[in-house]
């Protein structure tokens, strides 16, 4: 079989692009869509935080997780915020570069948005403009304290621990599903989106269009992978109980990480009753 | 390091993709060590080697997706880099002269109908409606999916979707075409097609640059075959 090229591109003439107003498309919607694959990247190597803190139980990490973002929500003396703020930055500063990467910008930008949220309100004098730093800090601080749990604690090891404290299986097997869901779409929404950045050699007249196309493939993938997965799972013979081994962690290290957890919550109740508001 | 100097080897065209010890890690886990080697205008060349040595990452930086961490990448004698791709226009230009086929089609549809999919491209490069329309019909048949055109990208088959990829790509009318693993789930139809336009296209004096397990596909193109290792390096040239 042979084939003959039409003129066009068989000569393939200069291409000179028209400008274009699509920087939001090849930046912002790259990074967002790349996030779940750097967070996966940047998971390969534990931090020296997360190493020393690896025996004790995922659960135990996890109930601490509640108990500090509670403590720091609720707190209304904002010296217990700044003490937390400063363990996060802490934390932070001890993760390797990649970790940090994928961590910092996200309590950041979350912060901004916080601050921002409130912005209009203080500007009108319906709350007091401290209000906006408040704000900004606790959000910091409770994203950066999650997405440390979540750098250093494996969804497995999670799952694992969910079963040992006998959480109903569907309940722990639909999490897993969902979680394993968001990084194979997060890599999907990322090809997707890498595909109309290279497509995108000129002037795109229907940039929403666009954007809202990557987003209904990608409910369109979510979809067949969801039937797929339920096909294969039907396939294996799945029955309903959780495929996740109990965890094995140490019970002194759970202990000491649980007495920790105890002196925040001290010190959020004497910072609370001792200082007042402030 | 392992890096070997291509390019000596067909001096008779000008080198449409240059690589020179280029490097690359994704965060920690390096990708790419001291890859050298060439493309000319008018020949096909065909990446092998196993698993995770790097052929997809070397088409990823060909077309701007990353850039290299070290060494020389020149497309058409231009420099790509993280302060060229920064420049919109010059970005542009490069994904208009550099075409990438992904290996998984489905990341690479978007648009409502097959037809659209093939019009995106030279709809973005300011062609006249008229001129939209022949490109368009000249890919479909070019690839042998006229039939397809009114369909929906995401209820095509395996082999179907892969075909519209190549055409989706084709309609900006590139000098270098990138695919990876281009014939996989193509049919014995599907793939003598695609096979027969890469050898028009080759024929006319564009370049190809593939990854491939598929010695039948090396051989049906007359590819120059470049080898890398599993340690990132490229190894030999045939």
């Amino acid at each position: 079989m042979s084939q003959e090229l039409p003129t066009w591109l068989a000569e393939s003439p200069a291409y000179e692009p028209p400008r274009d107003r699509d920087g939001f498309v090849r930046t912002n919607l790259l990074r967002l869509a790349a996030l779940p694959a750097r967070m996966a990247q940047a998971a390969g190597k534990p931090a020296f935080l997360d190493r020393l803190l690896q025996p004790v139980p995922a659960l135990v990490r996890f109930a601490g997780l509640i108990v500090s973002v509670v403590c720091v929500s609720a707190a209304t003396n904002m010296a217990f915020v700044w003490v937390v703020f400063a363990a996060v930055l802490v934390s932070l500063a001890l993760r390797p570069l990649p970790q940090l990467r994928a961590t910092a910008p996200v309590a950041a930008l979350a912060a901004l948005i916080a601050g921002l949220v409130v912005l209009p309100g203080a500007l009108m004098g319906m709350a007091p403009p401290s209000l906006v730093v408040r704000m900004a800090v606790k959000t910091f601080c409770t994203v950066g304290l999650t997405l440390g749990l979540a750098q250093g604690v494996p969804w497995s090891r999670m799952a694992s621990a969910l079963t040992g404290a006998h959480v109903p299986a569907a309940v722990v097997f639909v999490a897993d599903a969902a979680m394993r869901g968001i990084f194979v779409l997060g890599r999907v929404a990322q090809h997707l989106n890498e595909s109309l950045a290279l497509r995108s050699v000129g002037h795109n007249q229907h940039k929403s269009g666009s954007a809202g196309a990557i987003m209904g493939m990608t409910f369109v993938r979510a979809s067949i992978f969801a039937g797929e997965q339920a096909e294969a799972m039907a396939c294996r013979g799945y029955d309903g109980t959780s495929t996740a081994a109990p965890e094995r962690a140490s019970r002194v290290a759970g202990v000491l990480y649980a007495l920790a957890i105890i002196c925040v919550v001290a010190l959020f109740v004497w910072f609370e009753r001792a200082m007042g508001v402030g | 390091m392992g890096s070997l100097d291509a390019a000596a080897q067909v001096p008779s065209s000008p080198a449409v993709l240059e690589m020179d010890d280029v490097s690359f890690a994704y965060g920690e886990r390096p990708a790419l060590d001291g890859v050298s080697f060439a493309v000319r205008r008018g020949e096909a060349v065909a990446l092998v080697g196993p698993n995770g040595c790097g052929k997809s990452t070397v088409l990823r930086l060909c077309v701007g997706l990353d850039v290299p961490d070290a060494g020389t990448l020149r497309v058409a004698g231009e420099r790509v880099d993280a302060q060229s791709m920064a420049d919109a226009g010059f970005a542009k230009r490069l994904r208009q002269r550099v075409g990438f086929v992904f290996q998984d089609s489905d990341v690479q549809l978007f648009c409502p109908t097959v037809r659209d999919e093939v019009a995106f491209g030279p709809r973005q490069m300011g062609l006249s409606e008229d001129e939209v329309a022949q490109r368009t019909n000249d890919c479909l048949a070019l690839l042998g999916i006229e039939e397809l055109a009114d369909r929906a990208p995401y209820q095509l088959s395996g082999g179907e979707k892969k075909r519209v990829s190549v055409a989706c790509v084709v309609s900006l009318a590139p000098d270098l075409l990138l695919l990876d693993e281009p014939t996989n789930a193509l049919d014995e139809d599907g793939e003598r097609r695609v096979v027969a336009f890469l050898r028009a296209y080759v024929a006319a004096g564009h370049a190809v640059l593939m990854t491939t397990h598929h010695r039948d596909l090396v051989e049906a193109l007359g590819a120059r075959v470049v080898r890398m290792d599993a340690q990132h390096h490229v190894v030999a040239a045939d």
